[in-house]
């Protein structure tokens, strides 16, 4: 039985959980998004613990002789990636004020984080 | 939408654990694997179990009692059969790891 394109549209939820420069879990959760959005695959990022802080405006990676993969976040509106949720408990847990490198993020309420999450098919944790 | 939240690893090691409760919801369910068996001895276990109820609480036998870890009438002891059928129950599948 043929699936309809609804049934085979699933959304994917990349979840991001660690710093910038602690694991390469960033930049894996980045290229992963890009793929999805180019075959248009339903994308949302999430941002949660210290996941957060790859959206603070400052980071510097080139610095220290890292690739600054963090630059690319600019061509997620080229791959309609518009919907980047970040848990304000998070944040607030870590002293950051909502200054991102980034336009177009939702901080949100931690219930509300897991809500959204819980919406989505597939949730991949980076 | 329900959520069967799989942890590898031990919360006394780092915070995934605790990072998972955070984002428990009530209709969710924990599979504690590997590593993961170690937080049934963990401070926070309690808080997982009144989040949600013990039914939705498992944990991988063989895993526990490689680790030395006794059987608990704190989450329900399952195989890996089980633990596949819980896949098709819940909506979704989250592994912290």
């Amino acid at each position: 039985m043929m699936q309809t394109d609804q049934q085979m549209t699933k959304s994917i939820a990349i979840v991001n959980a660690n710093g910038p420069l602690s694991t390469n879990g960033g930049k894996d959760s980045l290229d992963a998004a890009l793929i999805y959005g180019s075959y248009e695959q339903p994308v949302s990022l999430f941002f949660h613990a210290d996941g957060v802080f790859q959206l603070i405006q400052g980071n510097n990676l080139s610095s220290i002789e890292q690739k600054d993969y963090l630059k690319t976040f600019e061509a997620l509106t080229f791959y309609d990636i518009e919907n980047i949720y970040c848990c304000g408990q998070s944040l607030a847990q870590r002293g950051l004020e909502q200054d991102f490198a980034i336009e177009d993020v939702q901080v949100v309420n931690i219930d509300d984080f897991a809500t959204k999450l819980a919406e989505h098919q597939i949730i991949l944790r980076f | 939408m329900s959520v069967l939240h799989l942890v590898r690893t031990s919360g006394f090691s780092d915070t995934n654990f605790t990072q998972c409760l955070e984002l428990l919801l009530k209709n969710d369910g924990i599979a504690l694997i590997d590593d993961g068996c170690y937080n049934l001895a963990h401070p926070a276990w309690r808080e997982a179990i009144s989040k949600i109820s013990l039914e939705q609480c498992f944990f991988i036998g063989t895993h526990a009692h490689a680790r030395a870890i006794k059987d608990t009438s704190e989450a329900t002891n399952i195989g890996l059969t089980e633990l596949n059928q819980l896949f098709l129950k819940f909506d979704t599948v989250m592994t912290w790891q």
